[in-house]
C-alpha cells in the first residue's frame, strides 16, 4: 500500500513538472517581450526540471530492480535538483539585469520599476 | 592492401578531380565528355565495390542517356556559361573539403575496415593492469590500489604522466612570461571593492555552489587512488570554483583573499617539488624513479596503510600534490585572463 503511495506521488510529481514544461514553452511561444520570455523560460528550469527530478528521486526509492543502487539515485537526484533549484533563477536574474542595465531590451509591460528608482539613470 | 583497393582509391581521386574540372569549365560541351568520362570511373568503382549489376545500369545511363539529354538542351539554349552563380573561392574551397573528407573515406576504407579488424577482447596489456594492480595473492607487480586508471597514470605509466604534466606546466610557465607585467596593471589603477562584482543574488548562490563544487573536487582529488578521480580531475574541478567565484564576485575578491599570481605560483612549486621527492625517494633508496611498492628486485616500497588509511602507497600524495599545483596553474590562468585587454594595451603603449 505504501510502495504503490509513493509510485503515485513520484509519478504525480513527474506529470507535474511536464505540465510546467508545456505551459512554459507555450510562454516562450507567445509572450511579447524578452522579460516575460525569460520569465517562461525559468518556469521550466523552476517547475518542470526540478519537480520532475524530485519525483525520479521519490520513485526510484520503490524501484526494486536497482536494488541498493536506488539509495545513490534518490540522493543524487535531490542534489541535482536542489542545485538547479539554485542556479538557474540566479542566471535569469542575472540575465535581466544585464539586458536592462545595457538596455539592450526594454520592459515594453511595466507597471512599477524599482531599479529605475534606485539609480537616476539607469535606465531612461 | 589488395590491387582492387588501390584502383578503388585510384578511380575516386581521378572522379574528385574531374569534378573539379567539369566546375571551371565554362565550354558546356566540354564538360558533359568530362562528365561522361567521370561516369566511367564511377562504373569502376562500382564494379569494385562488387555492385555490378548498378554498373551495368550506369554504363548506358549516366555516358549516354545523360549525355544526350545535355546536348538537346545546350543545343536548345547556348553552349558557352556566362554567369557562375557562386563565386570561384567558395568553389574550390567546397571542391577541397570534399576531396579531403574523400580522401579520408578512401584511406579508412582501403586500410581500416577491410584489411584490419580491432579486436574485440581485452588487449593482454589491459588484461595485465586489471589482474595485477590489487591481487592480494600475487603482489609481484601490484600497485595496492583498486582504481586502475590511477594505477596505471602513476604507476605503471608515471613517466609518460611525469612529461605530460611538464608540457602543462611549461605552458602555464610561458603564459606567465607573456603577462609578466600584471603587476604593473593593478598598482596603476585601484579600484574600490563597493564596485565591482555582480548583484548580491548572484554573489550568495555563487559562494553556495563554489563551497558545492569546491567539496566535490576535494573528494576527487583524495579519493582519486580508491573510486575514479584524480589529482588532475580534482584540480581543474576546483580551479572551476574559483572561476565561479571570479565571474560573481570579481577577480579583486579572489585578490583580496591573497590569492595573487605569486602566491599562487609559491603553491604550485611546493606541490611540484614534493612530487618530485616523492618520485626521487625510492631511487635514492635503492629502488627506481616512480617506484610505489616493493618488488623482486628493487626492495623499497611506500607504505600501504598509514594511521588506518590506505594510501595506496604513493598514489595518494602524488594524486593530492599534483591536484594542488593544477588547481593553482589553471586559477593563475584563469586571474590572467580576466583581466581586460585593454589595461594590457594601454601599459604596453599600444593603440586599442
Amino acid at each position: 500500500m505504501l510502495k504503490e503511495l509513493i509510485f503515485l506521488i513520484g509519478i504525480g510529481l513527474i506529470t507535474i513538472g511536464i505540465i510546467f514544461k508545456i505551459i512554459s514553452s507555450i510562454g516562450l511561444l507567445r509572450l511579447p517581450d524578452f522579460y516575460l520570455r525569460l520569465h517562461a523560460a525559468t518556469i521550466n528550469a523552476v517547475g518542470g526540471t526540478t519537480l520532475s527530478i524530485v519525483g525520479v528521486a521519490i520513485l526510484s526509492l520503490v524501484c526494486d530492480f536497482l536494488g541498493d543502487l536506488r539509495i545513490y539515485v534518490f540522493g543524487s537526484a535531490l542534489a541535482i535538483a536542489a542545485i538547479i533549484l539554485i542556479t538557474s533563477p540566479v542566471g535569469s536574474h542575472v540575465i535581466a539585469r544585464a539586458a536592462y542595465k545595457s538596455k539592450t531590451e526594454l520592459p515594453k509591460y511595466i507597471f512599477y520599476d524599482e531599479l529605475r528608482k534606485g539609480e537616476s539613470n539607469a535606465y531612461k | 592492401m589488395l590491387i582492387s583497393e588501390v584502383l578503388l582509391a585510384y578511380s575516386m581521386i581521378v572522379i574528385t578531380l574531374l569534378t573539379l574540372v567539369i566546375i571551371f569549365t565554362k565550354d558546356l560541351v566540354n564538360a558533359v565528355v568530362l562528365s561522361a568520362a567521370q561516369s566511367i570511373f564511377f562504373v569502376i568503382a562500382l564494379y569494385l565495390l562488387l555492385a555490378v549489376d548498378v554498373a551495368l545500369v550506369y554504363l548506358p545511363v549516366a555516358v549516354g542517356g545523360y549525355s544526350l539529354i545535355f546536348l538537346y538542351a545546350i543545343g536548345k539554349t547556348e553552349r558557352f556559361e556566362k554567369v557562375a552563380g557562386y563565386s570561384r573561392k567558395l568553389i574550390f574551397l567546397s571542391v577541397m573539403a570534399f576531396m579531403l573528407i574523400a580522401a579520408l573515406l578512401i584511406g579508412m576504407l582501403a586500410g581500416g575496415y577491410t584489411g584490419w579488424i580491432p579486436r574485440e577482447v581485452t588487449r593482454p596489456l589491459a588484461r595485465f593492469v586489471l589482474r595485477s594492480t590489487i591481487n592480494h595473492l600475487n603482489k609481484t607487480f601490484w600497485t595496492s590500489s583498486p582504481e586502475a586508471v590511477s594505477a596505471t597514470v602513476w604507476d605503471y605509466r608515471g613517466l609518460d604522466t611525469f612529461f605530460e604534466i611538464a608540457v602543462f606546466y611549461g605552458s602555464i610557465a610561458g603564459c606567465l612570461a607573456l603577462f609578466r607585467f600584471i603587476d604593473v596593471v593593478f598598482k596603476e589603477r585601484p579600484i574600490e571593492k563597493a564596485d565591482v562584482g555582480l548583484s548580491i543574488v548572484a554573489k550568495a548562490s555563487c559562494k553556495i555552489i563554489f563551497a558545492l563544487i569546491a567539496v566535490a573536487s576535494a573528494s576527487l582529488m583524495l579519493h582519486g587512488h580508491l573510486t575514479p578521480g584524480g589529482g588532475f580531475q580534482g584540480g581543474s574541478a576546483f580551479s572551476i570554483a574559483l572561476m565561479v567565484v571570479i565571474i560573481p564576485l570579481s577577480q579583486y575578491f579572489l585578490r583580496g583573499l591573497g590569492l595573487e599570481e605569486r602566491r599562487l605560483m609559491l603553491l604550485r612549486s611546493i606541490g611540484l617539488t614534493l612530487i618530485a621527492l616523492l618520485i626521487l625517494l625510492p631511487a635514492a633508496l635503492g629502488g627506481y624513479i616512480f617506484q610505489n611498492q616493493a618488488k623482486l628486485w628493487a626492495d623499497f616500497g611506500y607504505p600501504t596503510i598509514i594511521g588506518g588509511f590506505w594510501t595506496s602507497g604513493s598514489i595518494f600524495f602524488l594524486n593530492l600534490f599534483d591536484g594542488m599545483a593544477v588547481a593553482a596553474g589553471f586559477a593563475i590562468i584563469f586571474l590572467i585572463l580576466s583581466i581586460p585587454e585593454e589595461c594590457f594595451k594601454r601599459l604596453m603603449k599600444v593603440k586599442p
